[in-house]
Order: structure tokens, then C-alpha cells, then sequence
């Protein structure tokens, strides 16, 4: 798994692309990330999706404590480009309505 | 060439080894004929369960640090039996969980029971239980295709 982060400038999001798998093993690099994203600056924050090839329960706790520590600061949260491994174990966890997704651009990683 | 119809896979009991172990479990179900995204979701319910049988091994050291698959087809299913997956008696605790009550830490169990047909936990001599998980294969009862001539 890679985590990047591209800051935001201007009125852009700060986006954080996630690449790979994400499993118990990964999971905590990228809670890591996004904890110091979400509490390093107010902007809105999109978490891009696009090139995960594997995400399980682990990743998705992440992806939940995620939008916990953006409401608790007031950041936009969203989720972006949603891959098909991503959308069965989102849905599975019914949260397809809980997180804001973006449709965005699946293909470009 | 014909795809095996049983495998055993064996890695050390801990987190770094669930992508090796899914990568396997993916290749033997397109092999037994589930579909791209059938095998993701067989892939996906049975790396919940080794993360689960990682996690459960903390509580303990079951089968010396090592967790060990077992793959087969057969009558129309594939079956995936990961051992020691948890202690027996935590086994009616697993399977009471409330669905509903979707939170982090319970919606592994919640993938496995919904993306498989059917779990079963057999228990093990040393207090320990395997689970299997089991998936109907397409077109089961369907004669194999022969190998043109």
C-alpha cells in the first residue's frame, strides 16, 4: 500500500491517495496519515480510492475513524473514485450512505 | 492444465503475511471457476478470517505461530478451512453477533457470513476450532470439459 498526500492550494481539498491493499497490515500507515492530515489543517479533505486493489474491515475502521476526527474539527470528509473491492465492503458495512463519495476519476492513480 | 483441487497454504500467524495468503486463495478460486469478482469476494471473506485468526492467536500461540489453509473443490463447492481460528468457546459468541450492530471489529465476521454461503467451525483436539468457508461454484453438476484432442 502507498499513501500520498497532495496538500490543497487555494480552495482545493488536501487529497489523500490510497494505492494497493489495505489490510491489518497497512491500515495503521494510512490511519497515521490521515490523523495528521485532519489535525494538521481545516481544509477539506478526499480521500482517493482510485488504484486499491484490496481493502477489508481494517481499512475500512480507518476510513470511519477518519470521518469521526473530521466531524469532531468541522473538515469536509469524502470519499473519492470508489474501485469495485472498495464499494462490496462499503456497502457490506452499509456505509455507503454514512460517507459523502465522489464519483471522481476511478482510473487515474 | 487442470486446476488442483486441493491446496495447502501455511505462513506465519502474523499480519504481513495475509497479502501472500490472499494472492493464493484469489489465484485457486478463478481456478476453480468463480468469476473475477466472485473470487474478490471469496478472497475478501477468507483474508477476513485469517486477519481474524491473527488477531484470535493473541490470545495464545496456536499451531506454534503458524496459521495454516486448507483449499479443496469438490460436489459443486469451493471450501476454505483456515485452522485455529479461534478458541471453541468463543465459537456461539461469533456466530450470535448481531448484524445490525455494524461497528470496527465486528464487520469482518459480517463480510464472511455474507459474501460465502455457508461457515462452519470444527472444533480442534487442542481447544482450538478451524472455520471453513464455503462457496457454490457455477454451473456445479455440469460435466468437466475435456481437453481438445
Amino acid at each position: 500500500m502507498t499513501v500520498t498526500v497532495e496538500a490543497g492550494t487555494g480552495e482545493a481539498p488536501t487529497r489523500v491517495r490510497v494505492a494497493g491493499e489495505v489490510d491489518m497490515n497497512t491500515a495503521p500507515k494510512l490511519r497515521q496519515t490521515l490523523r495528521l492530515v485532519l489535525e494538521a489543517d481545516s481544509r477539506p479533505v478526499v480521500v482517493h480510492l482510485g488504484a486499491v486493489t484490496y481493502m477489508d474491515s481494517a481499512g475500512i475502521a480507518v476510513l470511519i475513524e477518519g470521518l469521526q476526527w473530521s466531524r469532531r474539527r468541522g473538515i469536509s470528509y469524502a470519499l473519492e473514485a470508489l474501485p469495485g473491492p472498495v464499494r462490496v465492503v462499503v456497502e457490506l458495512a452499509k456505509l455507503d450512505t454514512v460517507f459523502k463519495i465522489l464519483p471522481g476519476d476511478g482510473a487515474k492513480a | 492444465m487442470t486446476p488442483p483441487n486441493s491446496l495447502v497454504l501455511e505462513a506465519p500467524r502474523d499480519a504481513q503475511s495475509l497479502a501472500t495468503l490472499r494472492a493464493a486463495v484469489a489465484a485457486f478460486a478463478r481456478g476453480a471457476g468463480l468469476a473475477e469478482e466472485a473470487a474478490g469476494e471469496v478472497t475478501l471473506a477468507v483474508g477476513e478470517a485469517c486477519a481474524n485468526a491473527v488477531e484470535h492467536a493473541r490470545s495464545g500461540d496456536p499451531a506454534g505461530g503458524r496459521l495454516k489453509l486448507r483449499l479443496a473443490t469438490g460436489e459443486g463447492e469451493l471450501r476454505v478451512t483456515v485452522e485455529h481460528y479461534c478458541r471453541t468457546g468463543d465459537i456461539p459468541r461469533i456466530r450470535g453477533r448481531d448484524l445490525g450492530d455494524v461497528r470496527p471489529g465486528g464487520l469482518g465476521v459480517h463480510c464472511m457470513e455474507k459474501l460465502m454461503d455457508r461457515l462452519e467451525f470444527e472444533a480442534e483436539p487442542d481447544g482450538w476450532a478451524a472455520v471453513r468457508l464455503v462457496r457454490r461454484l457455477p454451473g456445479a453438476g455440469r460435466p468437466r470439459e475435456e481437453k481438445p484432442a
